[in-house]
C-alpha cells in the first residue's frame, strides 16, 4: 500500500480556506499533510490521527523562532513554509474542544490584517506584470515575434489575476461574504501559458541566414535561398549600396512575393510573418545595368 | 509616525491588561484573557502574533528575558510606560463613551 502522495491541487490566494477543508478532509482520510507548496501537497499516510489544519500568510517575520512559539504553545505543529510567504500549521483534532480553538484569526481585525498584507504585494507584484507588459507591447511592435505575443498575454494574464485578486480580496472584506471562487485551475492555464512561452522564446532565436556578398553585376538575378523551419515574425534587413538601382525581392518557390523594394541606396528593415519553408531573396538590375557593382547585406533573423 | 488616533480592539485591550501587573508569555497572555472575558475573547496565534509585533514596534510593549531556572525558556512580553498610558487613555476613552451613551439614553448597565 501506498504510504506517500502528491496532490497537484492549486489554490489561488483568495480561496485558501478552502484549501485548508481540503487538508482537513484529507486527514479525515488518513492522509497527513508532510509539505505543503504552492503548486502541489505532500501526503503521509497515518490513519492513527486526525488534524486541523491552518495557513497564515505573513512575509514580515524578522524573528522565527518568536513567530514559531507563538503557534506551538497553543499546540499548533508548524509543518512548513512556502517561498512566498505561505506558513502551514496544524494541531491534533480533539471533537470535544470548540471550534475556535482550531482558528488562529480570532478576530476580523487581524484577519483583514493578514489580508491586506497579501494584497499588498500581490498589488505590487500585478503592476510589475503590467509594466513588463507595457514594456513588452514596444518589443511586440517593433519586433514581433510568437514567443513574444504569448509572452505579453501571459504577463497582462498574471497583472490581471493578481490586481484582480487583489480586488476580490478587498471585496469580500467589505461584505464579509464567504468566497467561493476558484481560481487554481486558471491559475494552472496561466502557468502553462507562460511556460509555452518562454519555451517558445527560447526556440526563436533561429536566425536563418545572414549573407554578405560584395560583387560585381551579372546578367542573371543573383538567388539566395533561405530555409525557414519554424513559423513566426521574422525580421528581414537589406543593406544595398549599387552603381546603378538594384531590385530585391522576398518571396517562395510559387512565386509569391512578401516584399520587394529597389534603388542604389537601400536600407530596409521589414518584419514578415513566414510559414515553415523555403524562400528566395532575389536581386537583380534593369536590363540597362551591364557593368553594376555594388555591396549587399542581406539578414533574415 | 501617524498621531491619528485609532480605537484599539477588545484582542489589544485584552493583551495589555493581561500585562499590565506581570510580565507574560504569549500562553499566558491568551489564558488570562479567556480569564478575564469570562471566557469570551480567545487570542489565536496568528492574531496573538501580529497584535505583539505590531505593540514591540509601537513600543507598547518590550520583550523581557525569560525567568531562569524554569524548564521552558518562553519569550516574556512586559508593558512599557507607553503601553500603560495607551491602555488607561482607551479605558478613559471608553468610560466618556459609556457616560455619552448613557447621558443621552438615560439607560445604565
Amino acid at each position: 500500500m501506498k504510504n506517500h502522495k502528491t496532490t497537484r491541487r492549486m489554490y489561488a490566494a483568495w480561496n485558501f480556506d478552502r484549501e485548508i477543508a481540503d487538508l482537513n478532509s484529507e486527514s479525515e482520510k488518513g492522509w497527513q499533510l508532510s509539505e505543503g507548496r504552492s503548486f502541489s501537497s505532500k501526503f503521509i499516510r497515518d490513519n492513527s490521527i486526525v488534524y486541523r489544519y491552518a495557513i497564515d500568510y505573513n512575509t514580515d517575520i524578522p524573528d522565527q523562532i518568536r513567530y514559531r512559539e507563538m503557534f506551538a504553545e497553543q499546540g499548533w505543529q508548524y509543518i512548513n513554509s512556502t517561498f512566498n510567504g505561505w506558513h502551514y500549521f496544524r494541531k491534533v483534532y480533539d471533537p470535544a474542544l470548540p471550534q475556535d480553538e482550531y482558528t488562529i484569526y480570532t478576530d476580523s481585525a487581524s484577519y483583514k490584517e493578514m489580508q491586506k498584507r497579501w494584497i499588498r504585494i500581490a498589488s505590487i507584484l500585478g503592476s510589475i506584470m503590467a509594466l513588463l507588459a507595457a514594456l513588452n507591447l514596444f518589443h511586440v511592435i517593433y519586433a514581433p515575434s510568437i514567443a513574444q505575443f504569448a509572452l505579453l498575454g501571459a504577463l497582462l494574464a498574471m497583472a490581471v489575476t493578481l490586481l484582480a485578486g487583489a480586488q476580490i480580496i478587498k471585496k469580500a472584506n467589505q461584505n464579509g461574504a464567504p468566497r467561493k471562487r476558484s481560481g487554481g485551475s486558471f491559475l494552472f492555464i496561466l502557468l502553462v501559458l507562460f511556460a509555452v512561452s518562454v519555451t517558445f522564446a527560447s526556440f526563436k532565436q533561429y536566425v536563418s541566414t545572414h549573407t554578405q556578398y560584395e560583387a560585381q553585376q551579372l546578367g542573371l538575378p543573383w538567388v539566395i535561398e533561405v530555409d525557414v523551419k519554424l513559423p513566426d515574425f521574422y525580421r528581414f534587413e537589406a543593406e544595398v549600396s549599387a552603381t546603378s538601382p538594384a531590385y530585391v525581392s522576398i518571396g517562395d518557390y510559387y512565386g509569391k512575393t512578401y516584399y520587394e523594394f529597389s534603388g542604389t541606396e537601400i536600407d530596409e528593415d521589414v518584419s514578415l510573418f513566414l510559414m515553415p519553408g523555403k524562400y528566395v531573396i532575389t536581386t537583380h538590375f534593369g536590363s540597362s545595368a551591364e557593368d553594376a557593382v555594388g555591396t549587399f547585406v542581406y539578414t533574415l533573423s | 509616525m501617524s498621531d491619528k488616533y485609532e480605537p484599539l480592539t477588545e484582542s489589544y485591550v485584552y493583551i495589555l491588561l493581561c500585562l499590565y501587573r506581570q510580565p507574560s508569555h504569549g500562553y499566558g497572555i491568551m489564558q488570562k484573557a479567556l480569564e478575564l472575558s469570562a471566557g469570551n475573547v480567545k487570542i489565536g496565534s496568528g492574531t496573538m502574533y501580529g497584535a505583539i509585533s505590531n505593540m514591540l514596534k509601537k513600543g507598547w510593549v518590550s520583550e523581557c528575558p525569560a525567568e531562569t531556572g524554569g524548564f521552558e525558556r518562553k519569550r516574556q512580553y512586559e508593558l512599557t510606560d507607553l503601553g500603560r498610558k495607551t491602555l488607561l487613555d482607551e479605558g478613559a476613552r471608553l468610560r466618556h463613551l459609556c457616560a455619552a451613551i448613557e447621558g443621552q439614553t438615560g439607560v445604565a448597565e
